[in-house]
């Protein structure tokens, strides 16, 4: 459905949810998620028209944060909203008539044009100067305020969040006014009544360093509300472009639980929960259908019906049950007992134990994590004894073990929560404190290891691996934030292209491996860990039996050695691994005198495992066997 | 492909099993009898064309099977009885079972029933390869009559069939049972003969709870990748790169279980004699295409009715912004991204850098290719190295040719037994999101502070507590002891699934209860008995410390119209809003606006953006409105009312007519089909209407100048058509009755309505000044006036037409003879003495 919601409504796509319970749950994700609206209000006095010190100008790094937040808004949720309004500007436009305020972009989904009109700006293209001026330093923060609350409301549309994001150098604004300079702090709190919350990206002027307490203290006080949201950690200014930018980013989607549950923590002990998604993996939008034929491209909505085969009737799902095949037979029951198949408690955490950490196998993984913080809302208390378990279990290196329902139709799963404790790096929070939450899986979801082997890699053949994983070692670990999905890309950069009917569709695949690197530096070691290997002979017995297989599996096994570069070099050393039975099999068949009874790819694998070439025909194979059994 | 598999079950019914065991509520027969049935049920349960079953009863009544003579010479073969020669397990041959098998009157021979069998084995499987089983389900206490044992002892082993015995009173494993000589010989015989037969002998209990013991589903192990692992580029660096063949396996897989199909009810109001198949049940999903009505369409001509288009006519398109970019199937094979089917490492990395939560998926294992020796040893060093180094791998995976790629992680795994390297998809950057939440440690003053105490603090005290309680709920006190491993927690579901299906099918009458959840399954969702006892006293602690006390408020997501909502969910008059407190949040809102007008802004404000007060009906979130949703969302799907109708819950700013009228329109259906869904976000005619009321006002109140007039004239002409019960169709009550009061109600609350809009529009304390929107109202006269006695069904109060004209005429009305201002439903019969 709408991909404003993608984040969300991906989420629906869970894999306990019935097909129905997704359609389901999905029109109402989309109904109910709501849409973010963010204002951008860019401060154009004339030192944010001077490069600071590094050279950026924070008026066009201000543009382009609203760039950037265009542009993926545009591809990963196209329903939110996004304007632009500059003030301190010499010409005006805004629907009040006030001076100095220049309404640059309405409130409105974003579109091509707008981020070609921001581009325009940026590579200078549209002048500053011409199109808005600056009114050096002239203009009433209150009525800026005044017309960001205007936009706001005049958009009829139901809006989840609304935001303004602040770009400013001038910590003391109206310093000399005490009447503005009130009006102004009056006019912000009324804009916070309204559920506007204003986030203040404040940039350093040179030599000078951003002071909240100068003004806006007082008003970003009033913006912190009583949910988790931000009572965030004291951010400090920033001055850079990257900097300015990680911190738009962060801010850049409403965070938005995804649940809140009691977490019952022993009998007559419940606190409250909220659950987040912060690892997910991100897909490609749902595609619409469209009907292209008429003089122009409307969009088509499906609209789907039960229909009774019997009766030929319209359904409602009052007139649905379910069933299943037992034996022949269609075995009925409710919508009410098929979910209780599966739902085994209301939603909520159940705590069973803790263990120590290291009994959370990293093998025992079906899905992805989500997170757990406090919810005060919910139970008063919740925060301070969340945080004080969660003290307690890193402190203890415990993890605890909980029974977990999510959501009413959810699946109850056992799950492992996993401490974490809060990391403030130099740009702010870098790892949030609170409890990740890891699906379990079930016996039923473990699969035992099919191979057996009992070779251990020889002390020269270790030390040669060594040396080429201690020469491509990536000092700084595996960050995920320098890996982008390349289809992902590409799907977004094929819409771009199609959309503005540019040419370019070529995108930049970080997950290819950097071989040339890789070679000059290791390749040596690389040969010389081969030479070690060839040079090590092995046990058959450590080859271990392989597991079963099937026509289908062989068949795709030779596709396999045809295009490996590896198979006819090998033959000689990888004789069938279960030798002795497919031995004693034939032996008894030849015994018996029922070799005829043996298939073709039996014969051919005996006849393989005591290097004889088989031939081609049964009568042949057969003739072979019992001339080796003769021999033999 | 599954093997094929074919089982005889031989159920002895001869007369002495009606004799219960020691201790026992239930005969021999019937115990053995459950054995059976869940034995057959694991068979109909596997569901699969080549598995076949066959039962044969021993020591019945009726004798029938191939081999039974009855002559001069003798009887051979008698009182054996084939209840269902091989074939598929079916729901009928256990409810034969369990319905239709009684006990014999004569004793009957195991053996004659165990070569009847044979028999039937040999003559079905031929030569073919089967997995042959033979069960004997019996109390040993005939006789047997082992002639012509040395040919069957080898027929059993040539065929490779497998006999396995269950005894009502075989020892097992723990005691031994009194027991006649007969049975003992017979025990002692079954003993010899299952174990040539490399089957086994259970006693009784023993083949319970083995049948009861909980199994994983066996899988065969199927490579989901068989290619090479690479470092390097062994295209242009042959020697001085690794290509090593893998096969890679899931090692965790989600269990899912098989969706259960739509059963129609309404397939049993016809006759089965005129249904061609009886009675099927089935559902058929009917799809159509309706092109979407944008808004801009919409206020245009012709309110652009649904038009449908063929399927095969619709493409495919995404958005980008607002722009609909469509692109056709080809161009987006064309244009997607081409990848060579590989598994190829990037580099190597300290595993202590890597966090948990960035695993996405199910974990794979990666082997070397069976039977390939250098592979094997070039992964051994691979792996084993990892290990010493405490690294792991990142790789990309593209799983075929052109597949999206993957970005994995490699680490090792050294077992006895098992060497391997484990596979798990991680997080792109675009998968993680970075939120930032506040700090549970660190809370500053206004003036930059770090705050000590706070009750939102951990205190040094409560976090002591907490590791006591911790210690206390320990689940795995030594390495080798561990409650709840994965290994060896069963899903429940899967379980109860197989249970409540089985016994629904065994017991087709509805109204019988479900059985409970094995205790066994429910324990793994409950803590620990013992160690809950135990933490108890530091649990009592810790509630003492940290003093959590449940919020009780209206619920997220319930205020204002919600919270009244969920008072008075069951009456669809509007009666109950309108009297008493049951309409305190509708005239909370209500007043906030009359408020408005009398010049506080912030409340005026507020109304224009719906933010706290008349537009709180607004969804505080997905949770608290999911049942109402859910019902209106059905009812689209039913294709009842239109889809987009179906979302309208509320009066928006946008065409508050529209969505008045798709708001009635879902209220009345929910009604007519007796749908109640309680809870937030279920729409009843009471709530739209208020929320039309609230609109008016709001209109009024933040109109500039008379911008908004006109929208509010067509609110008020929409809401006093229905008030005046012009569509009949929309009064929603059963009898006559209590459809005239309905009707009455609704006059009332009109009569009532208009008369506060006219109060509040001549209120002159108010600024700006709305007489001039009381001045439109008079000019639409008939449109918008009192409801007069003609204008209304009968019974309902409607006013002469005098009044009526009085009314709208009347310029200012004294404030003290005007109705309540609290929204307190004024008396009827004061208002209407006024107003004569």
């Amino acid at each position: 459905m709408s991909s404003s919601s993608s984040w969300r409504s991906r989420y629906e796509e869970d894999p306990d949810g019935d097909e129905d319970e997704n359609i389901l749950t999905e029109l109402q994700e989309s109904q109910w998620s709501s849409r973010d609206s963010i204002l951008f209000v860019i401060d154009c006095s004339p030192s944010m028209l001077k490069p600071s010190e590094d050279g950026e100008i924070p008026f066009y790094t201000a543009i382009k944060c609203a760039m950037t937040v265009q542009l993926n808004k545009i591809i990963s949720s196209e329903s939110d909203l996004v304007g632009i309004v500059l003030y301190g500007t010499a010409k005006s436009k805004n629907s009040n008539n006030f001076e100095n305020i220049y309404v640059l972009q309405e409130l409105d989904a974003p579109d091509v044009q707008k981020i070609q009109q921001l581009e325009s700006i940026d590579d200078k293209s549209l002048d500053f100067d011409e199109a808005f001026g600056t009114s050096n330093g002239k203009y009433t923060l209150g009525e800026m305020f005044w017309t960001a609350t205007n936009l706001f409301g005049s958009h009829a549309q139901r809006v989840g969040s609304k935001r303004l994001f602040l770009f400013t150098n001038e910590d003391d604004p109206h310093a000399g006014d005490i009447s503005l300079r009130s009006a102004s702090k009056v006019r912000a709190k009324d804009l916070q009544q309204f559920g506007i919350k204003i986030e203040l990206f404040d940039v350093d002027k040179p030599g000078e360093k951003f002071d909240r307490k100068n003004f806006y203290r007082d008003i970003l006080m009033d913006s912190m509300d009583d949910e988790d949201e931000d009572g965030a950690p004291p951010e400090g200014s920033s001055a850079t472009l990257q900097e300015l930018l990680q911190r738009v980013q962060r801010k850049e989607v409403k965070k938005r639980a995804m649940f809140s549950v009691p977490f019952k923590l022993a009998n007559g002990l419940e606190i409250g929960v909220r659950g987040y998604n912060l690892v997910m993996p991100q897909k490609k939008g749902n595609h619409r259908n469209v009907y292209t034929m008429g003089e122009t491209v409307r969009e088509v909505q499906t609209v789907s019906s039960w229909i009774c085969a019997d009766t030929t009737q319209y359904l409602t799902p009052a007139d649905l049950e379910y069933y299943w095949e037992f034996g022949g037979t269609k075995v009925i029951f409710t919508k009410e007992e098929v979910a209780s198949m599966k739902t085994f408690s209301d939603p909520g955490l159940t705590l069973l134990g803790f263990k120590p950490k290291d009994a959370l196998l990293m093998h025992h993984n079906i899905g992805h994590a989500l997170f757990l913080y406090p919810d005060e809302r919910s139970y008063e208390g919740s925060t301070r004894a969340f945080s004080a378990l969660l003290t307690a279990m890193a402190d203890m290196d415990k993890i605890a073990i909980c029974s977990f329902t999510q959501r009413a139709t959810y699946s109850t799963r056992l799950v492992a929560l996993v401490p974490q404790l809060e990391i403030i790096g130099s740009n702010g929070q870098e790892q949030p404190p609170g409890l990740q939450l890891i699906p379990l899986p079930w016996a039923d979801d473990i699969r035992p290891l099919p191979i057996e082997t009992g070779f251990e890699a020889p002390d020269e053949l270790k030390d040669a691996a060594l040396n080429v994983i201690s020469l491509l070692n990536m000092k700084k670990g595996f960050l995920p934030d320098n890996y982008e999905n390349p289809s992902l890309q590409k799907h977004y950069k094929v819409l771009q292209a199609t959309a503005l009917n540019q040419r370019d569709m070529d995108i930049d695949d970080k997950t290819l491996p950097k071989t040339e690197q890789m070679h000059a530096r290791a390749g040596e070691h690389i040969r010389h860990y081969k030479d070690v290997a060839e040079s090590i002979e092995i046990q058959e017995a450590d080859l271990g039996p392989s597991p079963p297989t099937s026509a289908t599996t062989t068949k795709r096994a030779s596709q396999t050695s045809s295009d490996g570069q590896s198979s006819s070099k090998r033959a000689r050393s990888a004789p069938p691994t279960d030798d002795a039975g497919l031995l004693a099999d034939m032996r008894a068949k030849y015994d018996s005198n029922e070799l005829k009874l043996a298939t073709v790819a039996s014969l051919k694998a005996f006849l393989k495992s005591v290097n004889v070439k088989p031939g081609s025909v049964k009568g042949d194979l057969i003739a072979q066997v019992e001339t080796y059994f003769e021999d033999n | 492909m599954a093997s094929k598999e074919a089982t005889i079950y031989i159920l002895d019914v001869g007369p002495t099993l009606k004799a219960k065991r020691e201790g026992c509520t239930i005969s021999r027969h019937e115990e053995t009898k459950q054995v059976l049935l869940a034995l057959l049920a694991n068979k109909v349960h596997m569901n699969r064309k080549t598995v076949y079953v066959s039962v044969v009863l021993v020591g019945s009544k009726n004798t029938n099977n191939d081999l039974a003579t009855l002559d001069e010479n003798g009887a051979d073969y008698q009182f054996v009885d084939v209840l269902q020669p091989l074939g598929i397990a079916t729901l009928d041959l256990m409810k034969g079972v369990q319905d239709d098998v009684e006990l014999g009157d004569t004793m009957g021979d195991c053996m004659d029933g165990l070569i009847v069998s044979l028999d039937m084995m040999t003559k079905f499987c031929k030569k073919l390869k089967y997995q042959k089983k033979i069960y004997i389900i019996t109390d040993a206490t005939a006789a047997l009559n082992t002639e012509g044992l040395e040919h069957i002892t080898p027929t059993l082993k040539e065929d490779g069939i497998e006999l396995n015995v269950i005894g009502t009173d075989f020892d097992g494993d723990r005691e031994s049972k009194p027991k006649t000589t007969t049975q003992a010989e017979n025990e002692e015989f079954f003993k010899t003969l299952c174990e040539e037969t490399s089957g086994n002998i259970f006693s009784l209990e023993e083949a319970t709870e083995q049948l009861s013991e909980f199994h994983t589903k066996k899988v065969k192990p199927t490579a989901v990748y068989r290619g090479t692992l690479d470092l390097g580029d062994p295209e242009s660096h042959p020697d001085a790169s690794l290509s090593i063949p893998v096969h890679m396996y899931p090692a965790t897989m989600v269990m899912k279980l098989s969706t259960a199909k739509k059963y129609s009810k309404l397939s049993e109001s016809v006759s089965a004699d005129e249904l061609p198949d009886g009675h099927t049940g089935n559902v058929n999903l009917s799809r159509a295409y309706k092109l979407k009505v944008t808004a801009d369409m919409a206020d245009g001509d012709g309110d652009g009715e649904d038009v449908e288009v063929p399927a095969d006519s619709l493409e495919k398109a995404y958005m980008y912004g607002k722009t609909i970019v469509p692109i056709r199937a080809v161009d987006l094979e064309a244009y997607k991204l081409r990848t060579a089917k590989s598994l190829t490492i990037l580099g190597f990395f300290k595993a202590h850098f890597f966090r948990r939560e960035w695993l996405l998926s199910n974990i794979y294992s990666v082997f070397s290719a069976p039977g390939d020796s250098k592979a094997l040893v070039e992964l051994s060093g691979l792996l084993f190295g990892l290990e010493e180094k405490a690294s792991m791998a990142l790789c990309r995976y593209v799983r075929v040719e052109d597949a999206e790629p993957k970005l994995g992680i490699l680490w090792h795994h050294i077992g006895i037994d098992h060497k391997c390297l484990y596979f798990g998809q991680v997080a792109f950057s675009e998968d993680i999101r970075r939120y930032v939440f506040a700090s549970l440690s660190d809370i500053q003053t206004a003036s930059g502070k770090k705050v000590e105490k706070h009750k939102l603090l951990a205190t040094p005290e409560s976090i002591e507590a907490c590791k006591e309680f911790i210690s206390a709920l320990n689940l795995k006190p030594s390495e080798e002891e561990e409650y709840l491993r994965p290994e060896e927690t069963f899903n429940p579901a899967v379980q109860r699934h197989k249970q409540l299906v089985e016994f629904r099918a065994l017991n087709p009458d509805r109204n019988k209860p479900l059985p409970p959840l094995n205790p066994i399954l429910e324990a793994q969702l409950r803590p620990i008995p013992e160690l809950e006892v135990n933490a108890q006293p530091m649990a009592d602690n810790l509630i003492r410390i940290w003093d959590i006390k449940k919020v009780e408020q209206p619920l997220k997501g319930k205020r204002g119209y919600q919270a009244t909502l969920e008072e008075d969910k069951d009456k669809d008059g509007i009666s109950a809003q309108l009297s008493g407190a049951g309409g305190a949040g509708s005239a909370a809102s209500g007043g906030s606006l009359f408020e408005g007008l009398t010049g506080n802004k912030r409340h005026k404000s507020e109304s224009v953006f719906g933010t706290a007060t008349s537009g709180s009906v607004n969804h505080r979130g997905p949770g608290g409105s999911a049942l109402g949703a859910g019902a209106a969302s059905d009812l689209a799907a039913s294709g009842m009312i239109p889809f987009e109708m179906s979302a309208v819950r509320e009066v928006g700013t946008s065409d508050p007519v529209k969505d008045f009228q798709a708001m009635v329109k879902i209220a009345t259906i929910q009604s007519q089909q007796g749908v109640r869904v309680a809870g937030a976000g279920f729409v009843t005619v009471a709530l739209a209407v208020d929320q039309m009321k609230a609109m008016v006002f709001k209109l009024i109140s933040t109109s500039f100048g008379d911008q908004l007039y006109e929208k509010a004239i067509d609110c008020l002409k929409s809401l006093r058509e229905f008030l005046s019960g012009a569509d009949p169709s929309l009064l929603t009550a059963e009898t006559e009755t209590e459809r005239k009061e309905t009707a009455k109600e609704r006059v009332d609350t009109w009569n009532t309505f208009i008369r506060e809009v006219k109060q509040t529009s001549l209120n002159t304390s108010t600024s700006p000044l709305r007489t001039d929107f009381w001045e439109l109202i008079v000019k639409h006269k008939r449109e918008l006036g009192l409801l007069t006695i003609d204008e209304v069904p009968a019974g309902a109060n409607g006013v002469s037409e005098e009044e009526a004209d009085k009314f709208l005429l009347e310029a200012s009305e004294d404030a003290t003879a005007a109705p309540a201002e609290e929204g307190d439903a004024p008396d009827e019969d004061d208002l209407l003495a006024l107003m004569d």
